[in-house]
């Protein structure tokens, strides 16, 4: 079921609101014993909220889910933390309002704050890849992809640092779309790397995934760095000729072999469609996760200050002989990976090593943006693959946090630069999924989907 | 031994805006319930994220023209770290790099000049209540936009910081920027201090000291006298001169008259600035700069010299005119109808301003055209000076009609009444005469107050004076 066949049920009486919820909740809680995609799942507040409610929006009555660091009135918000286990948001993230009276099912897992890249980070407990329960579903949005693969859902809205969004949809077999920076409003989003972050859509296939776009996009005065372009419509095909596609030149380690198998098969593909491909050696792409794992620790130590303990978190019932001693106690519970980054974050921007670290990231971070935009001059689309690995077991690398940062090798550019970019799911290898993303031109999401769209339809031929 | 006091100072202005620096609570919240004008954004909630008030930006390029600063079109906000319970995100947002305002000065009437070394828009923060064994956070004031004022080290006694800083106050207050109410902490200083000895042909410098939070020019000149005295002391005592990293910062205690050790350098924050991710770096077109401008109808220093040149108004009454954006404006409405400058001048400054002063009353008190009727009576003799100062009174005090006063205090032209009045008055004071025409010259002002009670005060006490010398000339004196 995709969402247009649902919606025209829905709208020919085949099946109704309340029948929806029946369904997909029933289906939610067993599939929630499986595999702990959710964190919360939503059923009296949807409920409440859909009671009386009419078709008024593209999405009305669709299920849903939500990662759990995007804010929800009246839900739980936690950001996959136990600081903010029982954090009742105030107020509704512009993303989510966007959706209108869709169907929310749950409040995804993730790893805590969305630091992480396979859902084991989270204080709530591991979500498991519910095609192969031994693996991870990848992450930070692992829950979200978790929850749509198994049918729970059919869209899902994760946030994207560095791949958290398409890394999980490759590893669930879905596909994953990284909107460009500034084109869907991060107001509501709990901030991890503030000029990484975007909120990205996770669904079973390309056609629903410019639907869902065409309700998220736009511009949004609450948030500065949204960009007040003209509305798009997604799902509208563009007829592309002549496109020009860039290669990806591998780096020499870390993609496995079954990996690069796949991406060649792809690349074999664009040439039978006629696609002038071109192989392109960016200079400086090879710094991009040193330097995004500089920037984002920097941003996120900042992010993070607010969880003092006095307004969330463990609130001490103590008394300390000074305000350093209760922000220590305070913050020690952060989960291990939250800690981690804050101190390289605050290291990073100290006085004395800002300049090495921080300022030299910024450099480079420009060089690379230089350089995007002298290749895409040249080229419409980049091709690699979403991620260097095929899904990995639960606990392979945990504690072994360099491999696992490596999981973002080729998702980092994208963010870095703020370009968008889409994973499409590869055929399975091993009875394991893997993705192939391409990045477009920024605010070419039209053109962008409808080259996925093609290729969709032909990888899976 | 010779001995310099070197001070630059920092002042933080609260801007005139409806709303917070980044959200659009109210920032007017003077004396409301704690925690009422608070949301998402300046309570730091997870995902909220911050909008720049454009009028804060315009306020901000409204001091860059009054203070002579350079206003940069490019400007960018960035993130100020460090943790304490009043600042929510546990990040302030700040001008580091890049602030709006850069090179600016002012120029004392000793002619010299202090050089500004920029003004940048900031967040203020939550108010703290301490109590015994707890605190309590107040979050109406966090986030309501402040300037900051960064003067150059160059005012070499208190005197000097006195006056720029009161010149700082003027200027930003004439051009409606702030009310700068001290009382209500719209305006406060941070002292930075420190002295330079001449001693035995050496010149020793004692370390800085940062004093933090002044809100008063008289607890700033206190304080600016007690650590001079006291880097002094400790100099002689340990003979400690500055270093790199041995800044340290103070408090300032109003009711010991101290200032008090707060902490040094070396254990002091290192702030870990950064570009503020959620806020683009942004440009001010020329336009924008402009249309800032445009509100600007006249600058502190212009109104003096206009008033000076144009009204000829002597410069010490101008200064008093000038001290109050109301005052002038008032002075500008009265001139267009009444032509005496001077005259309305020295009115202004002798009279109304010391009912305001005395009475805690706005200008707007006074009601121009009743006030203009007034002085016109007056310069037309048909009432006297005094009579005219009482009515003035009472028309700021109560709801009065102004011709009817004025009515009553007609000057009485009746001579003959006014001879016999003074014949009766001095006859039957024959004592208190002899002892004015022996020289006792003060018993004048009691015989003329008598007359002009007698008449009601319908009459010109120099004219009393006058008849009175006549009087005393042909009867009394031999």
């Amino acid at each position: 079921m995709n969402i247009a066949e649902l919606k025209k049920n829905i709208k020919d009486k085949k099946i109704s609101p309340s029948e929806i919820l029946d369904i997909y909740f029933k289906k939610a809680y067993v599939v929630n014993k499986d595999t702990n995609c959710f964190i919360s799942i939503t059923e009296d507040y949807t409920r409440k909220r859909l009671q009386n409610s009419k078709i008024e929006s593209e999405l009305s009555f669709i299920p849903g889910v939500i990662k759990d660091n995007i804010n929800i009135k009246g839900t739980i918000t936690t950001a996959g933390s136990r600081i903010l286990e029982n954090y009742k948001s105030p107020y509704t993230a512009t993303v989510v309002e966007k959706l209108g009276n869709f169907s929310l099912i749950g409040k995804g897992n993730l790893d805590a704050f969305a630091f992480g890249s396979s859902t084991e980070n989270s204080g709530f407990g591991v979500t498991k890849n519910p095609l192969d329960t031994s693996k991870v579903p990848g992450g930070s949005s692992g829950g979200v992809a978790a929850a749509v693969v198994s049918g729970v859902s059919l869209f899902g809205i994760g946030t994207d640092t560095g791949g958290s969004v398409r890394q999980p949809a490759s590893f669930c077999g879905l596909v994953g779309l990284k909107p460009t920076y500034g084109l869907c409003s991060r107001f509501g989003l709990i901030a991890m790397g503030s000029s990484f972050d975007v909120p990205g859509i996770i669904a079973t296939n390309v056609s629903d995934t410019a639907l869902v776009l065409n309700s998220i996009a736009g511009f949004d005065k609450k948030d500065s760095t949204s960009i007040n372009i003209e509305k798009k419509d997604y799902t509208k095909l563009k007829d592309d000729s002549k496109l020009k596609v860039g290669i990806l030149k591998m780096p020499k380690d870390g993609v496995s072999t079954e990996i690069a198998k796949a991406f060649d098969d792809s690349v074999k593909l664009f040439s039978k469609l006629n696609i002038d491909l071109v192989e392109i050696d960016f200079k400086y792409i090879s710094y991009s996760l040193a330097i995004y794992y500089i920037l984002v620790p920097a941003e996120i130590s900042a992010n993070m200050s607010r969880y003092d303990g006095i307004r969330f978190g463990f609130h001490p019932d103590k008394n300390f002989e000074s305000i350093s001693d209760f922000y220590k106690d305070a913050r020690s519970k952060f989960e291990d990976e939250v800690k981690r980054r804050v101190m390289i974050g605050t290291y990073t921007l100290s006085q004395g090593y800002y300049d090495a670290y921080y300022n030299k990231a910024t450099q480079i971070r420009n060089l690379i943006k230089n350089e995007f935009k002298e290749v895409f001059k040249d080229i419409d689309f980049l091709i690699s693959p979403t991620t260097p690995t095929l899904p990995f077991n639960i606990g392979e690398k945990t504690k072994d946090p360099l491999s696992m940062y490596l999981s973002d090798l080729f998702t980092v550019p994208a963010n870095l630069v703020g370009y968008p970019a889409i994973s499409i799911p590869n055929k399975k290898i091993d009875n394991l999924y893997s993705g192939l993303q391409i990045m477009g031109r920024p605010f070419e999401e039209d053109r962008l989907l409808s080259l996925s769209y093609l290729i969709e339809n032909q990888l899976w031929k | 031994m010779e001995i310099k006091v070197i001070i630059g100072l920092e002042i933080h202005v609260q801007l005139k805006t409806n709303t917070k620096m980044f959200c659009s609570c109210s920032a007017k919240y003077f004396n409301d319930s704690p925690n009422t004008h608070l949301c998402p954004v300046c309570l730091g909630l997870p995902g909220a994220l911050p909008v720049v008030n454009k009028k804060a930006v315009i306020q901000a390029i409204k001091v860059g023209k009054a203070l002579n600063f350079n206003i940069n079109s490019k400007s960018r906000f960035d993130r100020k770290n460090y943790m304490y319970p009043d600042l929510f995100k546990g990040y302030q947002i700040t001008q580091f790099e890049f602030p709006i305002d850069t090179d600016g000065y002012i120029v004392l009437k000793s002619g010299k000049k202090i050089n500004i070394y920029r003004a940048h828009l900031e967040e203020d923060t939550a108010k703290s209540l301490h109590h015994k064994g707890y605190t309590l956070l107040d979050g109406n004031k966090a986030g309501v936009p402040l300037l900051e004022i960064v003067s150059s080290p160059e005012m070499f006694s208190k005197e000097e910081a006195k006056e720029y800083a009161k010149k700082i106050y003027n200027v930003v207050r004439f051009i409606g920027v702030s009310d700068c109410d001290m009382e209500k902490g719209q305006m406060r200083f941070d002292v930075n201090i420190n002295l330079e000895i001449k001693k035995e042909g050496k010149i020793f410098k004692t370390p800085i000291s940062e004093i933090k939070n002044l809100n008063s020019f008289r607890s700033m000149e206190r304080a600016i006298d007690y650590e001079s005295q006291r880097q002094l002391e400790e100099f002689e005592k340990k003979g400690i001169v500055l270093e790199k990293g041995n800044k340290t910062t103070r408090g300032w205690n109003d009711n010991l008259s101290k200032t008090f050790f707060q902490r040094d350098k070396e254990e002091s924050d290192d702030y870990r600035y950064f570009p503020e991710p959620d806020l683009p770096p942004f440009i001010l077109t020329e336009k924008f700069i402009q249309d800032a401008l445009s509100e600007i109808d006249i600058l502190q220093e212009d109104a003096l010299v206009s008033l000076i040149q144009e009204y000829r108004i002597s410069s010490d009454i101008a200064d008093l005119i000038v001290e109050e954006r109301d005052y002038y404006d008032f002075f500008i409405k009265v001139s267009k109808s009444y032509k005496e400058y001077v005259n309305l001048s020295n009115w202004i400054v002798t009279e109304i301003i010391a009912i305001i002063k005395e009475y805690s009353l706005e200008i707007s008190s006074c009601d121009i055209h009743d006030f203009i009727k007034l002085l016109n009576s007056i310069d037309e003799k048909k009432i006297s000076v005094s009579s005219g100062k009482e009515i003035l009174k009472k028309m700021m005090l109560e709801d009065i009609n102004i011709e009817k006063e004025i009515d009553n205090k007609l000057i009485d032209t009746d001579l003959n009444k006014i001879e016999s009045i003074i014949k009766n008055i001095l006859e039957s004071n024959k004592d208190l005469v002899q002892k004015y025409l022996d020289g006792k010259e003060g018993i004048m002002g009691f015989l003329i107050g008598q007359v002009v009670k007698e008449m009601k005060g319908r009459i010109d006490p120099i004219e009393v004076k006058e008849k009175i010398l006549i009087e005393l000339d042909k009867n009394y004196r031999n």
